[in-house]
């Protein structure tokens, strides 16, 4: 218990920390949002109008500790304040559509990834030399090694222009419904069908990591002596691999997988871009683009605390897997 | 001003008599335009038309101007919320009829009250007065239900075209947001408009979806209220090769993106329905030189610059061949009826905005600037070495080609230079701050060339912090330029008018403050497939750029579906 109250102290402590960095980081940047938005319109915007904007954007002049103190103020209050680029909408409309859409796609993902790589790590280790082993890892190892847009490219070109069996663009159809319906089958499908390819390409690339990973440790905790002592002792294959040898073997690939969850906040930019997916990725990049720095510091801060939280998540499962860090 | 009262007499009978003799033809109606200008991230749900950058088609099509002044038509007025305007004798008033029976689309009457509140709002929250109309403004009255006159704090004749253009003022109900307690952060969720298209049907991360107000005022030659079409819709592609892909595809019936290539991409992939016209009508790019360094400072050395740049390489391989090479007055083709032939004639003979590197190092020489020091670089006439650098946005690859193409010619007559390329944000400052040689930059394009003058010559652009606004950035001024702007803006006399605009193009040839490179194109597509009625090569009616607020309302009273899609 000391440990969990110890890491969380620590959690914190490291939260506070990014919180101020997450403030005075993008503030680092050249260029302030008035001069962004000019650039925008490139010219189309009379030279009149950086007087009304500057008034209406006057609070990111201001004293820079000044501003750090509402910003703390009004983070406090749960107040994400308002987006600059879209000024005035609030900064949380504009984040909770694509946060659901990034959790849903990236997350599933991400877990899918992780447990068919845990499960075939698993078994390549147990027979090393198998079909796993000297077939998949390898396709999956080179796969991954790939530029991720290249294979996103690949995937688009064959499954949706070519063979045209999947939409390549948008989380659902626009012209079956304008707006998400969850109640209305036909939009639920639609949702899941744009979403495969997607789904697919982050699967098929974050795959080899977590089979390499959990292989590896596999073949080290295989050779223990504990192992050959479950064995000796006459218990099932299925008992000694998944409990004695893969429990242990799993804790490495488990803070990687928390970190990766903490991630999925942030999205995936370039799956985004590839499949116009209305995901966070793109959300931030756009933040940065237009120096909308209450945008940028809700979505750094969204995924600050999503890392910390998974790694706490992984510091308890440590806790309940590994009697030594009791 | 009785004559802009004759011409909107004449305009008004003109439409009167249109729609009578029309008004039996029937117009295939209904069906949604698809539409795509840009829009890369979330709609935000933001119908605020005074909120810096708001929803897309929330300004002009939902919320109305009283005139909107076609930038084709060197600014003809086309009357819209009010049926005409007139200063008064002494300058000091302009006043508005409003046109009677519009509704707004609650169904409650527009009327001065309106007009009245709309301008008051802004003089109450600066930070919404986009085109810092009060400056001019002392107060707004309302004469009667129907009548505003608006009374100006100082002769300024182009007020009419600064509240004309829905980016600075468009109408908003008094009875909705007079209860508003802070109009610069409210994001309007349930518009109440005037315009064509009121109804939010979707506005979210992945499409905007706008159909046509129930109560709209403005009727279409079958004598049923406009528009033909029934909902615009436009979806979210982040990037431009999404966009492209769908245009290409036939999925999009009005585009305001850059193609590239757009002749093999766009127009190959059905040359029956898709069509695209770049009129080159935006702001004249020009590449700055700060004047208050040597040896920028010298008329002869810019003469020469004018002189080595090679404009048909830029226009052709910077900017794909979408724009043709400005002329030295800096005026591009939207004030062509203003173009003063002696100012262009000067220009010949001075052998400005000409390609001949020949002719530019003849005038080095002549000049003094030869190489001194053995270097095969030519130096100052006191000797010093000349090395500067071409300033250009990082990113911006059609100015980044450019800049490369003037960079390489510069050298080719033995001057020095490298190119720097920047952010943004740097690149800015720089030019405001004037801590640069030579850059790459855009002006101001308007209805007259006092727009490009004003923002390019106007020495009070420069604040009291020495910051140069508007696009003074090779801070090149004069007392003679700054009275004739002033006396431009103080006459409504349009020979007058003219008169100093020659003036004016005389003075930038003979001093050449900056180098005219090409226009701007706008960029606009548009597909046949579905719809018809959209501004062509032979019929360029309005710009036909989506992304233009005062232009698309005058497309939406055009277009219409080929065949009838009503209830589909």
């Amino acid at each position: 218990m000391r440990f969990l109250t110890r890491r969380f102290l620590f959690y914190l402590v490291a939260a506070f920390v990014a919180i101020t960095l997450n403030f005075f980081i993008p503030r680092l940047m050249a260029g302030d949002p008035v001069q962004v938005m000019f650039a925008q319109f490139q010219g189309r915007l009379d030279s009149r109008a950086m007087e009304s904007l500057k008034e209406t954007f006057g609070f990111v002049q201001g004293p820079i500790l000044e501003q750090y103190a509402t910003y703390l103020g009004n983070l406090a209050r749960g107040n994400l304040g308002l987006s600059i680029s879209n000024y005035p909408t609030p900064v949380a409309d504009l984040i909770f559509p694509s946060l659901l859409w990034t959790l849903r796609l990236i997350g599933v993902a991400t877990i899918t990834a992780f447990l068919i790589g845990i499960i075939l790590g698993i078994y390549a280790a147990w027979r090393r030399g198998g079909g796993i082993d000297s077939f998949l890892l390898p396709i999956t190892s080179i796969v991954g090694a790939f530029p991720f847009f290249w294979t996103a490219m690949f995937i688009v070109f064959i499954f949706g222009l070519q063979l045209k069996w999947f939409p390549t663009s948008h989380a659902w159809d626009i012209k079956l419904t304008p707006n998400p319906d969850w109640s209305n089958p036909e939009f639920v499908n639609s949702v899941l069908r744009h979403g495969l390819l997607p789904m697919l390409t982050i699967v098929f690339t974050s795959l080899g990591g977590w089979l390499l990973g959990m292989r590896n440790n596999m073949i080290g905790v295989l050779s223990q002596d504990y192992v050959t002592m479950a064995q000796a002792k006459g218990l099932s294959d299925r008992r000694v691999m998944f409990t004695y040898a893969a429990r242990n073997a799993i804790l490495p690939s488990l803070t990687a997988f928390s970190m990766s969850l903490g991630f999925v906040v942030g999205g995936a930019l370039v799956v985004e871009l590839v499949f116009a997916y209305p995901g966070m990725g793109y959300l931030l990049l756009k933040a940065v683009g237009g120096r909308d720095y209450p945008l940028m510091q809700a979505v750094f801060l969204l995924i600050t605390i999503a890392v910390l939280i998974a790694n706490f998540m992984a510091d308890v499962l440590y806790v309940v897997l590994d009697p030594r860090a009791r | 001003m009785s004559k802009k009262l004759l011409l909107v007499c004449v305009l008004l009978a003109l439409t009167v008599s249109f729609s009578v003799t029309m008004a039996q033809d029937a117009v295939p109606r209904g069906g949604t335009i698809v539409v795509s200008e840009g829009q890369q991230a979330a709609h935000p749900n933001n119908f605020n038309p005074y909120a810096p950058d708001p929803t897309r088609w929330t300004r002009g099509t939902m919320y109305e101007s009283l005139t909107l002044f076609n930038p084709v038509e060197g600014g003809k007025p086309t009357h819209w919320l009010a049926t005409g305007y007139e200063y008064s004798d002494d300058l000091m008033s302009l006043t508005y009829t409003l046109r009677e029976g519009v509704k707004w689309s609650d169904g409650e009457d527009f009327n001065a009250d309106d007009v009245v509140f709309t301008f008051n709002m802004l003089k109450e929250f600066p930070a919404m007065d986009r085109g810092a109309i009060w400056q001019y403004i002392d107060n707004v009255e309302k004469v009667d239900d129907y009548t505003v006159t608006v009374h100006l704090n100082q002769v300024y004749t182009l007020l009419h075209e600064l509240i004309g253009n829905p980016d600075n003022l468009t109408i908003v109900p008094e009875h909705v947001w007079s209860s508003v307690e802070d109009p610069v952060t409210f994001t309007n969720p349930e518009p109440v408009a005037t315009g064509m298209l009121t109804e939010v049907v979707a506005v979210n991360e992945q499409v905007l979806e706008l159909c046509k107000n129930p109560n709209y005022w403005q009727m279409g030659t079958d004598g049923k209220p406009l528009p033909y079409i029934d909902c615009m819709r436009m979806p979210v592609y982040p990037g431009n090769d999404p966009a492209n892909f769908a245009a290409a595809n036939g999925e999009l019936d009005y585009i305001g993106n850059f193609i590239p290539d757009i002749e093999a991409t766009f127009v190959a992939a059905d040359p029956e329905h898709h069509f695209y016209y770049f009129w080159p009508g935006g702001a004249v790019v020009q590449l700055y030189v700060n004047t208050t360094k040597a040896p920028f400072n010298d008329v002869a050395f810019r003469r020469a610059l004018s002189m080595a740049i090679d404009y048909d390489s830029v226009a052709n391989i910077g900017m794909y061949g979408y724009t043709t090479p400005a002329n030295s007055t800096g005026l591009g083709p939207r004030n062509e009826s203003w173009y003063n032939q002696a100012a262009l004639d000067k220009a010949a003979e001075y052998g400005l905005s000409k390609y001949d590197a020949e002719a530019a190092k003849a005038a080095l020489d002549a000049a003094g600037y030869v190489d001194a020091d053995g270097d095969n670089w030519r130096d100052n006439p006191d000797g010093s070495p000349i090395n500067f650098k071409v300033q250009v946005v990082n990113g911006w690859t059609d100015w980044v080609t450019s800049v490369q193409i003037m960079s390489q010619n510069f050298q080719d007559i033995g001057l020095n230079n490298t190119i720097d390329v920047l952010d943004f944000g740097v690149w800015f400052a720089n030019l405001q701050n004037g801590s640069f040689d030579t850059s790459i930059g855009w002006s101001t394009a308007g209805n007259t060339p006092y727009d490009f003058y004003r923002a390019v010559l106007y020495s009070p652009l420069i604040g009291t912090d020495g910051l140069a606004n508007g696009q003074l950035r090779g801070r090149w001024t004069s007392e003679e330029v700054d009275t004739l702007l002033e006396s431009f803006v103080q006459t409504a006399d349009e020979a007058e008018q003219r008169n100093i605009s020659d003036q004016l193009q005389m003075i930038y040839v003979e001093n050449v403050p900056a180098i005219p490179l090409f226009p701007g194109p706008t960029w606009y597509e548009y597909t046949t497939h579905r719809f018809v009625g959209w501004p062509t090569v032979e019929d360029y009616y309005v710009q036909g750029s989506p992304w233009c607020a005062a232009c698309r309302p005058i497309v939406l009273t055009r277009i219409h579906p080929i065949e009838d899609m009503t209830g589909q």
